[in-house]
């Protein structure tokens, strides 16, 4: 199982926490259990790093808190994409597929070459 | 309209519910949630409890760092609400200064004159009592002196200062000084230079270096060393052109040749003006322990109070002139130490701070005049302020809405103020180069610039909060008086700080009246003496002699030829020659006796004034003669010796009883045998030292008979107009010595020029009383115009059911007397008040002078009811129709 390291992650986790919010608000479990279910279990997301990262987020105003009943009836707090946070999950998006693509290009020359 | 305070108003509704509580549940669910997961993939509840717990590691940690971000965002949430706010902030107050420009502006140049005024006399105290002095460690530097018996400074006696230095352990330098001219004949016209006589650590107390050559060596400074002199840098730029090789070279200096053996940076100049320096040491005639003729300056070592180095000197001091005559006024019984700067400062400390608190006062009053506009338009603000209110806003809200819009406009003002400041610096920078010559500039610097801006922060805030604080008083306050008139209290509050302005302008007004009523009582001051028609020309020894050593016979018969030349000119009325021409030269005093009293026979001495004079000088100058006769041809060399005295002579040291044929003598003041001379004649009193300075005993010899060590002044009582006169003595002097500087000069401007210092003062006090009175009859003017303004549907009604202009002009005057009134009478307590700390500027006045006092009310008040009458006037020309719909 692969646990990729915090300070790796905290930009990329923000990014992917506001791609899977930008399906329907969820709170904090789901949003851990939907990105290890997409990722086939390759990536688990540490609560450690997820709750601070919500709450930064929420700070910053791309996420927006409420507090609602899960299907269990349980108090849940949960968190809505804002349109400021699609606003920045689009310039992530951007250039993460502009970063992904030069790094695969970089991979693919040295193979080229190699 | 935007109102400071309501954002965040609606931002309480999100507000910051507690965070803590929220994460935790936040983080149970989360626990529970994955646990349940667990259980569903096949777990014991109880093993999956503890994985769940495991993988979720430590809740607090999470806790911590979610804490952090709140802190910190909310950190940076202030920051930049700050800086929003204050943008906001100005941006509002702008469009609302813009809205009333004329109050923006009106308060901008009140500001403007109080902060010029004393940001101007700011530069002043900042040059004399803040800048440094040019000299390393300077606050190591005193002026020493020896007490006198009365306590007082006297100068230093030579051997004294010699012993001093020998002796003391506390001062590592210690060097004496005298003052003194020369006249330097170069290429170009003869000049009189100003100079000190040193000792050898002169150059030393003051820690400079030559530019260019050297100091005095030991051997140059002994007694009959070879004649050498330093100069100063910019006698060296200006009469030599900066010419290296001069060093080395000889110069003549009154006549004579002296090798010039160094130059001086011009920071070095010391004793002020002073351009040469040559040793002291063969001028020391090194006898006496009470010819008090040497300034002495030292160095402390370091951490040595003046206070102990002045006990190390007093004790020096007594042990020195034990021996001399105990009952002598003249026998030092210590010694005094005196900070440089005080000593430099001196007498003129008192009058700057003076007037430093006359233009505080000033500021006073147009801080108080911009409180109270400040105050007006608020009255005027209710409705909006109440609105604000109503809406949530805070009082601090209001509060720091008032200040910023007062901050630009203090701000504003101050920087015309800086501007002002410049201005007023001219004449400021006259004044003080008389008074003070040691400050050679005064600069605008960074601490001039950083006082105007305290001062617009200050007045700014000041103004701003007792307006703010009433006007945010409640909402309901604008509801209560909405289209009515300003509520009492305000108005009661407006009227008091408009008397406050009235009591200002009174004390400022009195104090410019006493001090330029001083003048006038000063210029009209008897000196004792006739002034006009007369000239007066400095002449030298050597002049018409031919020798540079010329004997006291031949000095006399120089004079006398030139004399004679002069009362042969056409129009020449009389022509005098004197020691110590009054107003112009200094008169040397000392111990004389009198025969027949304890003076003579070592009790205390007749202490006076001592003058040598040729035969016509009391009928030239027309000083009085009262018994007896003057001088006369015969009293020459060889016939019997004697002295006429002046009135203050008779009464100090005579007494009653005849004073002719009475014997006195001078021991000390001259060479030669000293012998008793015989009073024939008395003379009235003269003003010597000034015309403020009450006369001092004094004897007057005759030339004939005491010789003439001393250089002496010329004066010319002439029909002709004086500048003929002038122009004839100067052309006359050339011809006898081509290489003397001309000095002469009409005796009226002497006059006036020994009154300049008191005439600058009076002219600066009747500027800052000018713009006393100009703040204060714009504050009527504004609170006059003001009440006007509120009540335009009163006056409009009144107008329409027949009022007359003059009755409704009339109200709107006597709407401001009765503050007006108050704060003239308050002026008055205020002026009697303060007027004794002025008394030092003061001659011939009481701090309370009657005809002073009323002639100053009467100003403010004339200027007060014009200042009401204009914007009074302006109500009847309401047009009632109008007036009455606008509501």
């Amino acid at each position: 199982m692969a646990v990729a390291p915090i300070d790796l992650l905290q930009g990329t986790l923000e990014f992917l926490v506001l791609k899977t919010l930008s399906w329907g608000p969820m709170h904090g479990f789901a949003v851990g259990r939907w990105i290890r279910k997409q990722t086939d279990d390759a990536l688990e997301i540490e609560e450690g790093a997820l709750y601070p990262a919500l709450h930064r987020m929420e700070r910053r105003g791309w996420v927006e808190a409420e507090w609602g009943v899960t299907e269990n009836n349980r108090r849940a707090k949960f968190y809505q994409i804002t349109r400021l946070g699609r606003d920045q999950l689009r310039r992530e998006e951007t250039s993460w597929t502009r970063y992904v693509a030069a790094v695969s290009k970089i991979m693919a020359a040295a193979r080229a070459s190699a | 309209m935007a109102i400071p305070g309501l954002r965040r108003l609606f931002r309480l509704a999100t507000g910051r519910a507690d965070h803590a509580a929220e994460l935790a549940e936040e983080l149970a669910l989360h626990l529970d949630l994955l646990t349940e997961e667990l259980v569903e993939a096949g777990m014991e509840p109880a093993a999956a409890r503890r994985e769940a717990e495991r993988r979720f590691g430590d809740a607090r940690r999470i806790g911590k760092t979610v804490h952090a971000i709140d802190v910190r965002a909310r950190r940076a949430d202030r920051r930049r609400e700050f800086v929003q706010t204050l943008t906001r902030d100005i941006r509002l107050a702008f469009r609302a200064l813009l809205r009333q420009p004329g109050f923006a502006l009106g308060g901008a140049l009140i500001v403007a004159l109080g902060i010029g005024a004393a940001t101007a006399m700011f530069t002043v105290l900042n040059a004399a009592f803040l800048r440094p002095f040019p000299y390393p460690d300077a606050d190591r530097m005193v002026y020493a002196w020896e007490r006198s018996k009365a306590g007082t400074r006297m100068a230093v006696a030579g051997p004294n200062a010699t012993d001093w230095l020998a002796e003391t352990r506390l001062f590592p330098e210690l060097a004496y000084f005298a003052v003194g001219q020369a006249i330097l004949s170069a290429a170009g016209e003869p000049e009189y230079l100003r100079g000190a006589a040193v000792s050898r650590r002169f150059a030393a107390v003051l820690g400079l270096a030559p530019l260019e050559g050297r100091w005095f060596t030991e051997d140059e400074a002994r007694r009959g060393g070879p004649p050498v002199v330093v100069i100063g840098e910019g006698l060296w730029r200006r009469r030599f052109g900066a010419d290296r090789t001069l060093v080395g070279r000889s110069i003549r200096l009154d006549g004579a040749p002296v090798t010039v053996v160094g130059i001086m940076p011009r920071a070095f100049g010391f004793p002020i003006g002073a351009e040469l320096w040559r040793p002291a040491e063969p001028h020391n005639d090194g006898s006496s322990r009470t010819a008090h003729n040497w300034r002495v300056v030292a160095r402390l070592a370091p951490g040595v109070l003046p206070e102990a180095a002045q006990r190390e000197l007093s004790v020096l001091t007594r042990r020195l002139v034990a021996d001399e005559r105990g009952g002598d006024d003249f026998v030092a019984t210590g010694a005094l130490v005196v900070p440089f700067r005080d000593q430099l400062l001196g007498d003129s400390r008192k009058v700057l701070l003076l007037l430093q608190g006359a233009v505080l006062l000033v500021l006073l009053l147009s801080a108080v005049n911009l409180t109270n506009l400040t105050l007006a338009r608020a009255v005027r603000r209710e409705g909006e302020v109440g609105v604000c209110l109503a809406l949530g806003a805070r009082r601090s809200d209001v509060i720091r809405r008032f200040a910023t819009e007062n901050l630009l406009i203090t701000l504003a003002g101050a920087a015309a103020g800086l501007l002002l400041a410049g201005v007023l610096r001219g004449l400021l920078a006259r004044w003080i180069a008389r008074m003070l010559p040691f400050v050679s500039e005064l600069p605008l610097d960074r601490r001039v610039a950083g006082f105007a801006l305290a001062l617009a922060l200050l007045v700014g805030l000041a103004s701003a909060l007792l307006p703010a604080w009433r006007a945010s008083g409640g909402p309901l306050g604008f509801i209560v008086s909405r289209g009515g008139t300003a509520g009492r209290s305000s108005r009661r509050l407006i009227d008091t700080l408009m008397g406050a302005e009235v009591t200002l302008a009174v004390v400022l007004v009195s104090g410019a009246g006493l001090v330029g009523r001083s003048l006038l009582r000063l210029s009209g001051v008897d000196p004792g003496f006739a002034v006009s028609d007369r000239a007066a020309v400095l002449v030298p020894l050597r002049t018409g002699v031919g020798s540079p050593t010329p004997t006291p016979l031949a000095v006399t018969q120089a004079y006398d030829r030139l004399l004679a030349e002069l009362r042969a000119r056409p129009g020449t009325i009389a022509a005098a020659a004197t020691s110590a021409l009054p107003l112009w030269s200094y008169s040397p005093n000392g111990s004389a006796q009198v025969e027949g009293t304890p003076s003579a026979g070592g009790g205390p001495p007749a202490v006076s004034e001592f003058r040598i004079v040729s035969p016509d000088y009391f009928r030239t100058l027309e000083i009085p003669l009262r018994r007896g006769r003057e001088f006369q041809e015969a009293d020459a060399a060889g016939a019997r010796y004697v002295a006429v005295v002046n009135d203050a002579f008779v009464r100090k040291h005579l007494g009653a009883g005849d004073p002719l044929g009475r014997r006195v003598r001078f021991p000390g003041m001259d060479a030669g045998e000293d012998p008793w001379a015989e009073i024939v004649g008395v003379v009235g009193d003269t003003r010597q030292d000034g015309l403020e300075a009450e006369p001092l005993p004094a004897i007057y010899y005759s030339y004939r008979q005491r010789g003439s060590g001393w250089p002496v002044t010329i004066v010319v009582h002439s029909r002709q107009p004086m500048a003929a006169v002038l122009a004839d003595l100067k052309a006359l002097l050339a011809r006898v010595d081509r290489g003397m500087p001309f000095t002469g000069k009409a005796w009226t401007e002497v006059v006036h020029e020994s009154l300049a210092l008191p005439r600058i003062r009076s002219v600066l006090l009747g500027i800052f009383a000018a713009i006393a009175l100009l703040l204060a009859a714009a504050g009527i003017a504004a609170v006059v115009g003001f009440a006007v303004a509120q009540r335009t549907r009163e006056i409009g009604l009144r107008i329409a059911v027949g009022a007359s202009p003059a009755a409704i002009t009339r109200n709107g005057v006597v709407r401001a007397a009765r503050p007006v009134v108050v704060g003239l009478v308050a002026g008055v307590g205020g002026t009697l008040l303060l007027g004794r700390l002025a008394s030092s500027l003061l001659y011939g006045l009481a701090p309370g002078d009657p005809p002073t006092l009323a002639a100053a009310v009467g100003v403010t008040l004339a200027v007060a009811l014009a200042a009401a009458y204009l914007p009074a006037r302006r109500a009847t020309r309401v047009d009632p129709l109008h007036a009455l719909r606008s509501e």
